[in-house]
């Protein structure tokens, strides 16, 4: 039983956790939801994952372990079919392989960097030939293909000295008789017999047949030999350590395998086991579990089945076509197997919905009309289609978001004004209908009046609402839920006053600030402001003259408590907890009022109670504030010092009782153990008391014994 | 005479720190430039200044004593680090001088040369002079300038001694001269020889 898991090579993955690609190769398709069959069996963890097809690889990139990510060459395809999906069984595609020498072959190939495979089909008429360098006898290389009047000559990678053009160009052409003369040096090995009229099975078995030669013929030479300077070199060296020129490589495909793969581990993380057993090692090199022990496949061909649990089989169909359908126009092309000029049909798939140019008359003006259509169709679906594999992340996302919404609306019951008992149902209503804007206005007035607009003295400015009540639909309906534009905003404002809501908005003329109140709110917020300065002013007195009788007395305090230094728009922001922009206003009416007045400074701007006018009496009166300061001091320092005492008194007690539970400390207790007076009883009696407290406990109440000690007992 | 003088103790208005700023309501600036007069009216009689500059910096002051320099300034509030702007000190210079009548350009042709204070006002100056004159019988004598502010003799009251010669000048001639009291002597130099006063 021929195993096919070798067909599976490890992958490059770069820090994002996408597959690194090779040169020249770029993503043709990429689909979530990824199972992978070897055969008819299930591959184990290889189960969940995305599919990444390019132009030259299956790569399976698995969502849960990035070791298991893994890729399968598109050469090694031989053919794919559809498999519809059938009650709770996915849609399939089927992947056909090709026969294992090939896949054994190739899964070398481009398990090293892809340079080498590129090089092995290309190099039927470019090879690398060696000049040395006149000046320093350095080996540097150069194609065979060089161009000399597009590129300029090459220097010496040595010494920096361009050679003799005439000299590179009869070396070129030297090797290039030696080759078209089918006589070639023991480079030329390496690269494929040009078997131009073989057919593609012909030409496979030709590169199996070249590989043995090829081994062969190292077996016959002396391995690791230079074949320039016939030096020993290592068998990992893949330049002359001598000389430079280009070794051949002597290992055997399992080693050169293994040296690989352990060169591409220092860059991946998707690290294959490494055996020690090498057979199993080329046969399953990625050690492939199966669901059953055995491939098995229908009529004895190997395939590998991809399951598409969320869809997007028959553009994977398509897309791996067309892939298959190039390269082997490729191959036939390299064959020189097709005719100049000749111009490949389309595709099966993409041939249907291509045009067939429409007759003349009625039928053929409608032909072209449905082609159009279809056209137009085609491109709008494979242009929506990215659209739709962002719609299936979109859901993904929704459900993370939905999953994380209970500690969303935790916290904000934690941290914020959400937590009173009032609960605002969620608005149930279409955008659409005509009852919307009312119904959010009714919404909004719920929200502001519970929330928002709690106190007399509450304004609001509209945009604060806005951002709020936003928020505030996130936090209660967690992420995904619609939030209120700005346009449907200001109509739900608009709305307050002919719907006779508990709120009202208020423009101020001056700059055109809506704010919004309560509707029994005052006109004036005069008052609140004045009773604010007038407490902030009776704070700071109270702390200025009781830190004068405590007899603090640093600079700080001096500067802080020097004069009253007034209010600021912020501090009266933060207390009534109005926005800055209200404040402003509030207090410029005050001041047009009359009752505030006004300090520019280089400091700042500060407010003040109005205290020009006659009718100002200051209402603090220092001397009553002082008496009361002192009494205050006197009560807090009693109660520090008791606080003290009784700290001191339980700490000390605590060490006595530690040390006999059922001992009352005092002379009694002493004068009781004197009166028994039993001689050796009343000694080993105070012995024992004085060993009483444990080994451990000793350190610590050391002190309290000593006390005792100090206490004479005879 | 005092030696020495305890520093003007000003009112508790001057500690708060809106009195710096010009008001924007014209209500509470008309108070607040009232606060200010009264706060300079009652500085300079403290003081005994007569007359300042512009800029509110005493100018001349009948007690010989003080250093002009050292007093504490009116404009300026150390201890709550304020001061007017000269803007504003202008326009309590013109409240004080056209609102209150309590003061006087010296020059009006010239405002830059400063003011008179008249926390006494001219009627006033003139009633004491002409108590003092009449006090001490010298009604109808021909009195120097000198004899008027700097004598010794004659027990010349205290509230008299040292005053500004010109302000002594502009009290006989805006008051008593023309209450038909005064005279006024030239001499030939086309100077001020003396007062008599009837």
């Amino acid at each position: 039983m021929v195993s096919y898991l070798n067909i599976w090579q490890s992958i490059l993955i770069n820090k994002s956790n996408r597959p690194v690609l090779q040169e020249g190769e770029y993503n043709l398709f990429i689909r979530d939801n990824i199972g992978l069959y070897q055969g008819k069996s299930k591959i184990i963890s290889r189960q969940n994952g995305r599919l990444y097809l390019t132009n030259k690889r299956i790569i399976y990139f698995d969502n849960d372990n990035n070791a298991n990510c893994m890729a399968i060459a598109v050469s090694d395809v031989n053919s794919c079919e559809m498999i519809e999906g059938f009650l709770r069984s996915s849609p399939k595609v089927k992947v056909h392989i090709k026969s294992s020498d090939l896949a054994n072959s190739s899964s070398t190939e481009s398990n090293g960097n892809g340079s080498s495979g590129n090089n092995n089909n290309k190099s039927n008429d470019v090879r690398i030939i060696n000049w040395a360098c006149k000046i320093c006898s350095y080996n540097n290389q150069i194609s065979t293909n060089f161009d000399f009047d597009e590129n300029e000559i090459p220097k010496c990678t040595s010494c920096g000295i361009r050679p003799n053009k005439l000299y590179l160009i009869k070396l070129l052409d030297t090797s290039r008789r030696n080759s078209s003369d089918g006589r070639d040096s023991i480079n030329e090995s390496d690269t494929l017999a040009p078997s131009s009229a073989l057919s593609l099975s012909t030409m496979m078995t030709s590169t199996t047949d070249s590989a043995t030669t090829d081994d062969v013929s190292i077996t016959s030479r002396r391995d690791d030999q230079c074949p320039t300077c016939t030096f020993i070199n290592h068998p990992s060296m893949k330049y002359c350590e001598l000389c430079g020129s280009e070794l051949k490589s002597s290992l055997p495909p399992s080693l050169q395998l293994k040296l690989n793969e352990s060169l591409s581990n220092l860059s991946t993380n998707a690290k294959p086991n490494t055996s020690t057993d090498p057979s199993s090692n080329i046969t399953n090199p990625l050690k492939l579990r199966l669901e059953t022990n055995n491939e098995i496949y229908t009529n004895n061909k190997p395939y590998i089945k991809i399951s598409f649990r969320k869809g997007g089989e028959e553009k994977f169909m398509k897309h791996l076509v067309e892939i298959l359908d190039d390269i082997r126009w490729e191959s036939l092309k390299n064959r020189g197997a097709i005719n100049q000029n000749s111009v490949k049909q389309p595709s099966l798939i993409t041939e249907r919905k291509q045009s067939i140019k429409g007759g003349p008359g009625i039928h053929g003006l409608e032909l072209k009309g449905e082609q159009q259509r279809k056209r137009n169709e085609m491109i709008l679906s494979t242009s929506l289609d990215d659209l739709e594999q962002l719609m299936f992340k979109y859901q993904d996302l929704i459900k993370l978001s939905n999953s994380f919404t209970k500690f969303v609306r935790r916290e904000g019951n934690i941290n914020s004004k959400y937590n009173t008992s009032t609960v605002v149902p969620p608005l149930v209503i279409r955008k659409s209908s005509p009852l919307f804007s009312q119904e959010l206005s009714r919404h909004i007035s719920e929200y502001a009046t519970n929330f928002e607009l709690t106190k007399i003295s509450s304004m609001i400015t509209s945009q604060e609402l806005f951002s709020n009540y936003n928020r505030f639909l996130v936090l209660t309906q967690g992420f995904g839920t619609e939030l209120i534009s700005p346009e449907d905003f200001n109509k739900a404002i608009e709305l307050f006053d002919t719907l006779k809501l508990p709120i009202k908005v208020k423009t101020y003329e001056k700059t055109g600030l809506i704010v919004l109140t309560t509707r029994n709110s005052s006109n004036s917020y005069e008052e609140f402001i004045i009773k604010f300065m007038r407490d902030f002013e009776y704070e700071f007195t109270y702390k200025k003259l009781k830190n004068k009788e405590i007899g603090i007395n640093d600079d700080f305090l001096q500067n802080e408590y020097d004069y009253f230094k007034g209010v600021t728009i912020s501090e009266v922001s933060d207390r009534l907890i109005w926005s800055y922009n209200i404040t402003v206003q509030e207090i410029e009416t005050c001041i047009a009022n009359g009752s505030i007045v006004i300090d520019q400074s280089i400091a700042g701007t500060f407010y003040y109670i109005n205290q020009f006018s006659s009718t100002y009496k200051s209402e603090i009166d220092e001397d009553k504030l002082i008496e009361k300061i002192k009494e205050e001091i006197i009560t807090e320092q009693n109660t520090i010092t008791q606080d003290l005492k009784d700290q001191y008194d339980n700490d000390n007690s605590s060490n006595l009782i530690n040390v006999q539970p059922d001992y009352t400390f005092g002379i009694n207790r002493i004068n009781e153990l004197m009166k028994e007076d039993t001689g050796a009883s009343n000694g080993s009696e105070l012995e024992s008391f004085r060993n009483t407290p444990e080994p451990s406990a000793q350190s610590s109440q050391y002190t309290s014994l000593n006390d005792l000690q100090g206490l004479s007992f005879n | 005479m005092t030696t020495t003088i305890t520093d003007f103790i000003f009112p508790k208005i001057h500690t708060f720190p809106p009195l710096y700023t010009k008001q924007p309501n014209s209500t509470i600036l008309s108070n607040q430039l009232d606060s200010w007069c009264q706060i300079i009216l009652s500085y300079c009689e403290y003081y005994r200044i007569t007359s300042l500059t512009i800029n509110g910096i005493p100018k001349y002051t009948q007690l010989e004593t003080i250093d002009l320099e050292k007093i504490p300034p009116i404009f300026e509030n150390k201890t709550i680090n304020r001061t007017t702007n000269d803007d504003f000190k202008s326009s309590i210079i013109h409240h004080l001088i056209y609102k209150l009548n309590k003061a006087e350009y010296i020059n009006p042709k010239k405002p830059e040369l400063g003011i008179y204070i008249y926390w006494r006002s001219l009627v006033e100056w003139g009633q004491l002079l002409y108590d003092y004159v009449d006090n001490s019988g010298q009604l109808g004598t021909v009195l120097t300038i000198y004899e008027l502010t700097k004598s010794d003799e004659n027990g010349l009251p205290d509230s008299l001694k040292n005053l500004d010669e010109t302000l002594l000048i502009k009290i006989v001639k805006d008051f008593l001269i023309k209450q038909g009291k005064a005279q006024i002597l030239m001499t030939e130099d086309n100077e001020i020889g003396g007062v008599k006063i009837v």
